[in-house]
């Protein structure tokens, strides 16, 4: 045998590309007018992976859209062939690769679960020990025997992820970032996950969210255009990720407007130059002289310019007293959808007034799973009686 | 410990391809189970309109060529001095439907099962082998109705056994067919419409509504109609239903050698081009 004991996935210079057709409609015509000749390109989706995942543990994988993650997943998963290189699995494979995993949308709910064990090779009667677990845990209830094209994308996201863990996998394979839905189900899927690891089921999660690889994953792979970037301890491969994504390359459209961009810097848990989308982060500036300063404003500026809100927190500097050096500003909240953005600081009573901008790269976080609007609006709750401080 | 799986560039060959397929056999009784229960899914009339529709096709022929364009005499007398078109008829359209239905079944579900085999893995082979069983459920009831037919309208003969067989055989000729063109049919939507045109060409081509007869001496462009028809692999199968339903004939052993080999020969290369391309397509989107 191959593999070792205690390999659960292993790849060798594993490479996939996709024939490109120009034309994009697949007609005959067009193959016969080129006389035999299909005018396509290769693009590699992967090229020359090695990878190996020991048997129980969560490997986190993150990059850029494009970069490849879907395509590793689908090849580790046998939907795809490799195009060259081998990749080997130990164990039965059980993936969600899509929302809704493998549903058939004509057949109820209860039909997809058979279907997808049967898939698996998992006869009937296992399948009827597991079904009100799978059931209970998909939260679906009576829809169980509605056909699956009546769900709302949560419940399918649901039902897809609770077949994926029940049906035993030695090897689960989630490509998060389509395939789960909703918070309250997200933190349910992690704690899962969790358990399964605990229990020896390796999974390979595709993330964006670097805080969570960087918390749960045992160890993290960064894509970058189909090649592996970075293989490692998860929080070494994300504080290369976020390096690169910031530091290395001057982001657009702002880098035209910067001024004195030295004198400012953002920080926060999610690296120099980051926040995480809900989280808090740290403006420092540093001038010369606060001596004219009266007050500082902080503002947040999208591609469309400032954004359309009362964004700016004002500190009047009396209170500060300094004469001259490195002010820090911790914002408690970055109310912001992921994306990039720009931190503003305005220095207010400044015969100039001046101002001082820097980019700023906001990451989804776990309270940021489904992002939606243009704000995002931090909530506590509590028991009883608000306490108001 | 799981067992190990290794993917590679390698090609499976045909022979591996039917092994993995056949290792996946309860998945396959599973999804014939399914795709027979949801066959007439949302339909009032659900499993008579497999009577349904061989009935009406039967009836159209029988009006159009045995009332309004009346041959008469030009219908072959059959067993036990029958002389009826519409059984004449019905038994060779059987033969036919049998391999225009299990090609095109063949080749629709191969595309259909893209969208489930893009998200999990299983073999190419496993919903092309439930279609044409699937499709052989749902044609049983039209070759039971045209044993029926002959049973009431003529006396009982041992030959009608014969019908197994051949409907047996014009399947794997079909399932051969339509195993051939599955993959292009994805890359080119063409395949599909095409075949459709081509079907509907060949029928003509095949005597079904014509008896063989008719073409003696007849030619077009200075070829014998009555040679060229012959050429047509279908012509075997259509003549030797007629034999034994309307005939109340056993074939000959050379007509069973015929669509034996034809029909084996066209299987085995529909699978082998199959085999080496369905593994693929899955991003033939």
């Amino acid at each position: 045998m191959a593999t070792s004991a205690d390999l659960a996935v292993r790849l060798s210079g594993v490479g996939k590309s996709f024939r490109l057709y120009q034309e994009q409609t697949g007609s005959l015509r067009n193959r016969l007018t080129g006389l035999g000749r299909t005018r396509y390109r290769e693009f590699p989706a992967l090229t020359d992976i090695d990878l190996e995942v020991p048997r129980g543990t969560m490997l986190g994988i993150i990059g850029p859209n494009g970069s490849g993650k879907s395509t590793l997943l689908r090849v580790i998963a046998r939907v795809y062939r490799p195009t060259s290189g081998r990749v080997e699995t130990q164990g039965r494979v059980s993936a969600l690769l899509e929302l809704g995993a493998g549903f058939h949308h004509e057949l109820s709910g209860r039909e997809n679960i058979r279907l997808n064990a049967a898939i698996m090779g998992i006869g009937d009667d296992r399948v009827r020990s597991l079904l009100d677990d799978i059931v209970a845990m998909a939260d679906i209830g009576e829809f169980i025997d509605s056909p699956v094209e009546v769900y709302s994308t949560g419940m399918r996201a649901r039902l897809g992820f609770s077949i994926a863990v029940h049906l035993d996998p030695e090897i689960l394979l989630v490509d998060e970032t389509i395939a789960v839905g909703d918070l309250r189900f997200y933190e349910k899927s992690m704690e899962q996950f969790d358990r399964m690891v605990a229990g020896g089921t390796t999974v390979l999660l595709v993330s964006h969210s670097l805080g969570l690889i960087e918390r749960k994953a045992d160890l993290a792979l960064w894509l970058e255009h189909g090649r592996v970037a970075a293989l490692g301890d998860p929080a070494s491969v994300v504080g290369r990720y976020i390096d690169h994504y910031t530091g290395g390359e001057p982001l657009d459209p702002y880098d035209a407007t910067l001024e004195n961009s030295d004198a400012l810097f953002v920080e926060s848990r999610a690296g120099d130059g980051c926040a995480y989308s809900g989280g808090e982060c740290t403006v420092r500036v540093r001038v010369d002289s606060w001596s004219e300063t009266t007050g500082l404003q902080v503002n947040f500026v999208s591609h469309h310019g400032p954004l359309p809100y009362e964004s700016s927190v004002e500190v009047p500097l009396g209170a500060v007293g300094v004469e001259s050096g490195e002010l820090a500003v911790v914002l408690p909240v970055v109310p912001l959808p992921p994306g990039q953005y720009a931190v503003e600081v305005v220095l207010i009573g400044s015969t100039e007034g001046r101002s001082l901008r820097t980019p700023i790269l906001v990451y989804p976080d776990l309270s940021d799973a489904a992002p939606a609007g243009h704000l995002v609006m931090p909530l506590e709750i509590a028991q009883g009686d608000v306490q108001r401080g | 410990m799981g067992e190990v799986t290794i993917s590679t560039a390698d090609r499976r060959g045909p022979f591996e391809e039917w092994i993995e397929t056949w290792r996946h056999r309860e998945l396959m009784a599973h999804m014939l189970r399914r795709e027979l229960r949801t066959q007439y899914n949302r339909s009032l009339l659900g499993w008579a309109w497999s009577l349904i529709n061989p009935l009406t096709t039967l009836l159209i022929y029988s009006v159009v060529f045995g009332v309004i364009l009346s041959g008469g005499d030009a219908v072959p007398r059959g067993a036990a001095g029958i002389q009826s078109f519409p059984l004449f008829l019905f038994s060779a359209l059987v033969a036919w439907n049998v391999f225009s239905t299990v090609s095109t079944e063949v080749m629709q579900s191969f595309a259909g099962s893209l969208q489930l085999r893009n998200r999990i893995y299983f073999p190419a082979g496993c919903q092309v082998l439930v279609s044409v069983v699937s499709s052989l459920v749902v044609l049983a009831v039209e070759v039971a109705v045209l044993a029926v037919a002959f049973l009431v309208a003529t006396p009982v003969h041992l030959a009608l056994l014969g019908l197994v067989p051949i409907v047996v055989l014009a399947a794997l000729l079909g399932f051969g067919v339509g195993l051939f063109l599955s993959v292009p049919n994805v890359r080119y939507r063409d395949v599909g419409y095409l075949y459709g045109v081509f079907l509907r060409f060949f029928f003509f081509l095949t005597p079904i509504i014509y008896p063989m007869s008719i073409l003696e001496g007849k030619e077009i462009a200075g070829l014998s109609l009555d040679t060229t028809i012959r050429l047509n692999p279908l012509t075997h199968y259509v003549d030797a239903i007629r034999r034994v339903t309307y005939m109340h004939e056993w074939p000959p052993a050379k007509l069973w050698a015929i669509m034996f080999t034809i029909s084996l020969a066209v299987a085995l290369v529909g699978w082998t081009s199959f085999a080496r391309q369905a593994p693929d397509a899955t991003e033939g989107r």
